[in-house]
Parts: C-alpha cells; sequence; structure tokens
C-alpha cells in the first residue's frame, strides 16, 4: 500500500492557534502544482499533519484520526482521503510508491 | 543613506527606491504625481532599467496570475522573475523582472523602450510588495487604512470587491480634525521596534487617497454588511484567515513566507478585531469613528 510523507516544500507556521500551511512553490513543469494558496488546518488536518511526519499510509492516517477523535472507521478515512488528495495536489507531501 | 523627517518623493515605508537605466532610456521621475513620499529610514530598493531580452530561457516557472501581475519564474538560485505581459494598448510587449538581490536590486528589461515609463505603477508595486517581507521588514496589506484624531492607526483589510474604497469614501466624508485616511487599496505594515505600524503607499483605489503617513497599527476593521451600523468583536482565527487572503505571500522563498506568517500572527493577536458591519451612507465613517474610540482601550496619558 502506498505510504504518504511531509515534503520539505511547505512553511506552517501557528498563527491564533492554528495551524497554517503555505506550500512553496518549487521548480516544477507540473502546472497543477503552480498554485499559491494556504491551508489552515481543522483538528483533524492537525493530528494527519503531525503523523505525516514520517511515513504512513492510509489504514494508519484513518487509525489515527478514529483514536483522537470520536468518529467512525469509514468517515476517518473519507477524511484522510480528503487530506491526502488536497495537500498532493499542493505539493506539501508526496506519495512514496511501495517498494 | 538620506536620513531624517524630510519626505522622499521616491519612498514609500522609509525605503526609497533609486533608478538606474541605460542611457536614452526614460525613467520615472516620481511614483506617482500626488505621492508625496515618506521619510527616508532604510536602505533603497535599486531597479536596473534597460531595453532588451525578455525571454524566460532559463527560469523555471512557478505559477501564472491574473493580470497585471503577469507569470512568475524562479532562476537557478531560486529568486523571483516576473514575466509581464503588458497591460493591453499601447503597452502590449511583454517585460521582465530579474531579481539581483532579493529585497534590494532588480533588473526590468523592456520589449520597447517607451514602455519603460508606462508601467512604473505596476512594477513599483509588484517590487514593493515582496520586498517587505524578503526584507523581513514587513507585509503588504490590501486594505483599507486610516488615523484616528488621538493618532492611534487603524487597518481595514480586505479581497477585491470586499468594500476597501466604499468604506474610505465614507471615512472620507467624516469631518473630524485629525482624522486621516491613508490608504484604500495597498498599505505597508511593518515590524518596528515599538510594535506594528501602518503606513500609506502611492497604489490606490478608486477612492483615490494615497496619503504619506504612517501611525501605529491598533485595531483591524473587517467590514461587513448590514442594515444598522455595528461593531462587533472578531475571533482572532477567523481575522488571521481574512488577512492571510489580503496579503502578499513571497511564496517561492520559505524563510521569508516563514516570517510573513509571523507577522500575520503577532498582528492578530495583538491587536482588537473587529468586524463593521453597516450599509454604506452618509453617516456610516462617523459612526465606526465613534464606536472605535468607544471599543478600543482608553490611552495612556
Amino acid at each position: 500500500m502506498a505510504r504518504f510523507v511531509r515534503t520539505a516544500d511547505v512553511v506552517a507556521r501557528r498563527i491564533a492557534g492554528e495551524l497554517v500551511l503555505v506550500p512553496i512553490a518549487v521548480r516544477t513543469d507540473d502546472a497543477e502544482r503552480r498554485t499559491a494558496n494556504f491551508y489552515v488546518l481543522n483538528g483533524s488536518g492537525e493530528v494527519l499533519w503531525e503523523r505525516l511526519g514520517s511515513p504512513a499510509d492510509i489504514e494508519e492516517l484513518t487509525s489515527e484520526l478514529v483514536s483522537h477523535f470520536e468518529v467512525g472507521a469509514e468517515q476517518a478515512r473519507g477524511d484522510v482521503l480528503k487530506f491526502l488528495s488536497e495537500l498532493r495536489e499542493s505539493g506539501a507531501i508526496v506519495t512514496l510508491e511501495p517498494n | 543613506m538620506p536620513n531624517g523627517d524630510a519626505p522622499c518623493p521616491f519612498a514609500i515605508a522609509g525605503i526609497p527606491f533609486v533608478h538606474r537605466g541605460e542611457a536614452g532610456l526614460l525613467l520615472p521621475e516620481c511614483i506617482t504625481p500626488d505621492w508625496k513620499g515618506s521619510r527616508v529610514t532604510h536602505e533603497p530598493i535599486c531597479v536596473y532599467h534597460s531595453v532588451g531580452d525578455t525571454s524566460t530561457d532559463g527560469l523555471t516557472p512557478i505559477i501564472a496570475t491574473p493580470l497585471p501581475l503577469g507569470d512568475f519564474y524562479i532562476d537557478a538560485d531560486e529568486r523571483l522573475a516576473i514575466k509581464g505581459r503588458g497591460a493591453g494598448e499601447p503597452v502590449d510587449r511583454p517585460q521582465l523582472l530579474r531579481t539581483r538581490r532579493s529585497g534590494f536590486e532588480y533588473t526590468i528589461n523592456y520589449g520597447r523602450a517607451s514602455d519603460a515609463l508606462r508601467m512604473q505603477w505596476g512594477w513599483h508595486r509588484t517590487i514593493f510588495m515582496f520586498a517587505l517581507p524578503l526584507r523581513r521588514r514587513g507585509l503588504s496589506l490590501h486594505a483599507t487604512a486610516f488615523i484616528l484624531p488621538d493618532g492611534r492607526g487603524v487597518a481595514c483589510p480586505g479581497v477585491s470587491g470586499a468594500g476597501k474604497s466604499t468604506l474610505a469614501r465614507a471615512m472620507l466624508q467624516v469631518e473630524r480634525p485629525g482624522l486621516t485616511v491613508i490608504g484604500d487599496d495597498r498599505i505597508a505594515l511593518t515590524s518596528e521596534s515599538g510594535g506594528l505600524r501602518l503606513w500609506g503607499t502611492p497604489w490606490h483605489s478608486s477612492a483615490g487617497t494615497s496619503v504619506a503617513a504612517d501611525a501605529p497599527c491598533n485595531a483591524l476593521v473587517f467590514v461587513g454588511h448590514g442594515d444598522r451600523p455595528t461593531l462587533a468583536p472578531m475571533s482572532k482565527g477567523e481575522a488571521a484567515r481574512r488577512v492571510l487572503r489580503t496579503i502578499a505571500i513571497p511564496f517561492w522563498d520559505a524563510a521569508a513566507t516563514g516570517f510573513a506568517l509571523e507577522m500575520v500572527n503577532q498582528l492578530v493577536t495583538s491587536v482588537p478585531c473587529f468586524e463593521f458591519s453597516y450599509a454604506p451612507g452618509p453617516r456610516a465613517g462617523a459612526a465606526l469613528v465613534s464606536r472605535l474610540i468607544a471599543a478600543l482601550p482608553a490611552l495612556d496619558t
């Protein structure tokens, strides 16, 4: 199963108590990554971001959410997929293909 | 470096622009004719103008923006370059901004000599907006700002269409000695030893006001809509989200971006934040002034 991890191409700062991410525009010919945007993480986003400091797969991320919040596995998995999709598009995280 | 309190017509928020160009190229004689300039407190921004190559060979595209900023690139040393597409007739030739020293020295190559003067409004603004965080001096806010009669500064950030110019016009109608509207579009926010400071810039919007005055930043006010004028406290988190949408983030430079985010945090956590809801009318500006004076902590005298 594919694993995901944070890249170095993102600036994270706490602003008024909330974690804000700004993906840095790195050298790329990939037009999809040419966006200047910021993300304010909610509670589950922060937990996922913290966990993604080291590689994790979708199941591990889902159980991380389930252990932190009163949320069913199905909803947690949906949150994980949405989070991964948004942050992958911005370049803040990358997919590590299985060996 | 010139110093003292004498205003320099090329200075904005303490930073003067110095222009150099090849022979025969007409250079700006002022930023805009009605801009009086701030005092000079910091090292200048030098801009070298020339007619020449506007090709982006060797540059890496990082973002495409709507006019008038142009397309953003970085060079091999990860310094900013911007390809300007011109602003339509009569400036339809591309131009290329290159960074020599981030926040301090830039080169602009023009496709045609006569475009050099025509495009100064936009190039000055782009260079200045990003120079503030690149120099770790401050941020450019998309905002209206004014100074209350007691000298306290108020910033009203908002995205395009949020009502910045409408609010500025309402404030300009207030007949109260000492009340100064310093701008309705781009406001410089700087970090000084005494705290955060607001400065007018030459770049105004439809209210047409750009005053080279500065004041401490004592409050943030965001514009909302309502029948009766109401000034309500706003949460710091909501204020931060709104400010983030109005600042120029140097998003190709991680350290400068971190600085910009830290300044947003300092701003929203150090001053009271409000939403002012109103319906534009002849008394709206006076209502905001009286409600703000009542809501802000009393000045130590």
